[in-house]
């Protein structure tokens, strides 16, 4: 037991000294509101304030939903002609694998599948990884390194646990991950990583009780956590890591790992024991300081609306057993859950909706 | 992948304003509208809200025997109050009564359809009356996410009504009109946004696309006898993303020639090729929509209906497993092609 309340307490001084790097590298975004982009509700706004006349409110409003110009076109119509045409090829050549699986041996089974894998990555040596033909072609020899191994797998019967695939896939990206300055590499190799942890807790130490089953959720929240601290770290430093979605989804991520534990925990706290509590105190953590951080400023509004979400998940089940358990209310008991719903709901959005006014960048871009 | 919109000093230098001082005022007192994922929080806890109210008069036997229509009219009096109330506080910053009359709203509209089904017992009446209750919420309840749902759901339902009326005409035919609506709303975006009406074009333009794609979703579970017309739907998809095209062309003052045949020759076989799926083809006008108007949701529920539609187009192509992969590959190689020979024409971006 100690042992673990150590394990806790050196998270907790981890996390909490990445969350101080990650408070030096955001300052207070105060943005020129002429510098924002031009919506109509904007437009329609300097109509009313007298700002532009009748002629010159047609005008502007045609120049800020104009279409793009035709150079914008072109890369918008490549781009998708590449990820949909590169699609479907790619799912083709699959199914015609697929069609001719039982007639091929062994050695062809591999060779393809090692084909596949030097012609995509000498593709992507090719093109380059600044173009997207050759990020594509990357990623699908990320894939093929794991059909490889699935299929060496399948062919010598290695007896080997599903986890290691996952671990030995995960491993041997790494070097490409690096190079990539990819998001969605890095992912892909946080996902095989999750789920290679995931499969090693359950096939190598066998049947699990609830509270040892939920220390996984709760290992998985501290690593994606890791994840997502180094990447808002590291970030603001290197152009390619600037994409706002993937901080945005790891956070969702870690978010997700620790609200399951904590609902079990409020729901049947003398059957989950200290994970969940583990849980929930992170939970409370990462909530209370991405709340002070959004306050001062200059944080993506997303991380406290999605810690605001997980919260009143967790509170909506704590008030759930104080109705329906603790004071046995039936239809009034749902009444009040309604009342208190709507009302928690409405500070919620009163108080984020603040945040926004007080950030203009996110408010109003 | 969205081009930028012009910032708002880029357009004041271009309508010849150089004062830019009361512009700067002006949008600092703007209120702006909460962030999507704030509206999605507010929609999530709302419903669930709902949800309680719903089982709380379950609860109270006022759902139970209910042969005269109390709970229907119960249902039409939370809509109506919650309209009232909306009305009431749309100038005020008390987000609890806006909650509460969002909340109130959803009760009341599951309420109406559950009681109109329970009453008439049948899909027609409750589709019309639904339908109805949908646009008089759309033109009622002052609030733009409120809008995109009634406005999705009044289209569908009305899908629905017709479908019941003309059973000879099947429902993914409506997915037509739904899409060259949105066009039409979305094209005319500018001379649109400066009228009195403009507060409805973005949500009704969204939730016809919603409508859009809920449609042809449940035409994956159209009769047998039925399955021919799919060809047709398809082909009038592809004639209105044609006549996007041929906008967007217009618009963009692009004269190239290459432009003009490849793009009707391109919807022609993508056409062809998934005549059996009209999603794909509507998911891609929907993208190309998107572009046009710079909408980064629009373009991101695109492309998840797109990438579903592409694996539905896998099962729908009534192949052998090697047919369908050399369809694949050919139509892969030819986008791919296409590509090749844009970026060629010294169109390199």
């Amino acid at each position: 037991m100690p042992a673990a309340y150590q394990t806790s307490g050196l998270v907790v001084t981890l996390v909490a000294g990445l969350m101080l790097r990650l408070h030096k590298h955001y300052a207070l975004n105060m943005h020129d509101p002429l510098l924002i982009p031009a919506t109509p509700a904007r437009i329609r706004r300097l109509h009313a304030a007298g700002v532009l006349s009748s002629e010159q409110l047609a005008s502007a409003m045609r120049l800020a939903v104009a279409s793009p110009q035709p150079a914008a076109w072109v890369r918008f119509l490549s781009a998708l002609l590449l990820i949909v045409g590169g699609a479907l090829t790619i799912s083709g050549t699959l199914y015609f694998f697929a069609y001719n699986w039982d007639e091929l041996g062994r050695f062809h089974r591999l060779g393809l599948a090692a084909g596949w894998i030097l012609l995509t990555a000498v593709g992507a040596w090719r093109m380059g990884l600044e173009a997207l033909s050759g990020r594509v072609c990357l990623m699908a020899a990320s894939v093929g390194v794991g059909i490889l191994l699935l299929v060496y797998g399948q062919t010598y019967q290695t007896g080997a646990d599903d986890w290691e695939l996952y671990a030995y896939w995960a491993g041997l990206i790494i070097p490409w991950v690096l190079a990539s300055r990819m998001p969605t590499l890095w992912l892909l190799m946080l996902g095989l990583v999750n789920l290679a942890c995931t499969l090693w807790r359950f096939q190598t130490f066998g049947k699990l009780d609830l509270v040892e089953t939920l220390w996984i959720p709760v290992s998985l929240a501290l690593l994606n956590g890791l994840a997502w601290l180094g990447w808002e770290a590291l970030g603001p430093a290197r152009s390619w890591m600037q994409v706002r979605w993937m901080p945005r989804l790891l956070l969702v991520m870690t978010l997700l790992m620790l609200c399951g534990p904590s609902v079990f925990w409020v729901l049947e706290p003398a059957e989950v024991g200290l994970s969940g509590l583990v849980a929930l105190l992170l939970l409370a953590f990462v909530s209370a300081v991405l709340g002070v951080r959004s306050w001062r400023g200059g944080l993506d509004l997303f991380l406290p609306t999605a810690a605001v979400g997980a919260v009143l998940l967790v509170l909506d089940c704590f008030v759930w057993r104080v109705l329906f358990e603790h004071l046995n209310l039936e239809e009034v008991g749902f009444l009040l859950l309604a009342l208190i719903l709507i009302g928690q709901a409405a500070v919620a959005v009163k108080g984020l909706t603040r945040l926004q006014q007080r950030q203009p960048e996110e408010a109003l871009s | 992948m969205i081009a930028p919109r012009p910032t708002i000093e880029e357009i004041l230098r271009a309508v010849a304003i150089s004062d830019n001082e009361p512009a700067r005022q002006a949008l600092v007192s703007l209120q702006t509208a909460p962030a999507v994922y704030i509206r999605l929080l507010s929609g999530t806890a709302a419903w669930v809200a709902a949800i309680s109210l719903i089982a709380c008069l379950a609860l109270a036997g006022l759902l139970q025997n209910d042969t005269k229509g109390a709970s229907l009219m119960l249902g039409l009096c939370c809509c109506l109050g919650a309209v009232g109330l909306r009305w009431v506080t749309r100038e005020s910053e008390s987000t609890f009564f806006q909650q509460l009359a969002l909340s109130v709203s959803i009760a009341g509209q599951n309420l109406f359809f559950w009681s109109l089904w329970a009453q008439t017992n049948s899909w027609s009446s409750t589709a019309l009356g639904g339908a109805l209750l949908q646009l008089g919420l759309l033109v009622g309840y002052p609030d733009a996410l409120h809008r995109f749902l009634s406005a999705s759901l009044a289209s569908l339902l009305l899908g629905v009504w017709l479908h019941h009326l003309f059973p000879v005409l099947p429902l993914h035919l409506v997915s037509v009109p739904l899409l060259a609506g949105a066009i039409a709303l979305s094209h005319w975006e500018p001379e649109i946004e400066i009228r009195p009406w403009a507060a409805f074009r973005a949500p009704v333009a969204f939730g016809l696309i919603l409508a859009l794609f809920n449609v042809l979703i449940f035409a994956r579970w159209a009769p047998e006898t039925q399955a021919p017309l799919l060809g047709l739907t398809t082909m009038g998809l592809c004639c209105l993303v044609g006549g996007l095209g041929w906008l967007v062309q217009r618009e963009c003052d692009i004269s190239s020639s290459w432009v003009r045949w490849g793009l009707p020759l391109g919807l022609l076989l993508l056409g062809g090729l998934t005549w059996s799926t009209p999603g794909v083809v509507a998911a891609l006008g929907t993208m190309i929509l998107a572009f046009h108007r710079r909408s980064v949701l629009l373009l991101g529920l695109g492309a998840i209906f797109q990438a579903l539609f592409l694996v539905a187009l896998y099962y729908d192509l009534s192949l052998s497993l090697l047919l369908k992969s050399t369809v694949l590959v050919t139509s892969g190689l030819l986008l791919l092609g296409i590509r090749m020979r844009m970026l060629a024409l010294g169109a390199r971006p």
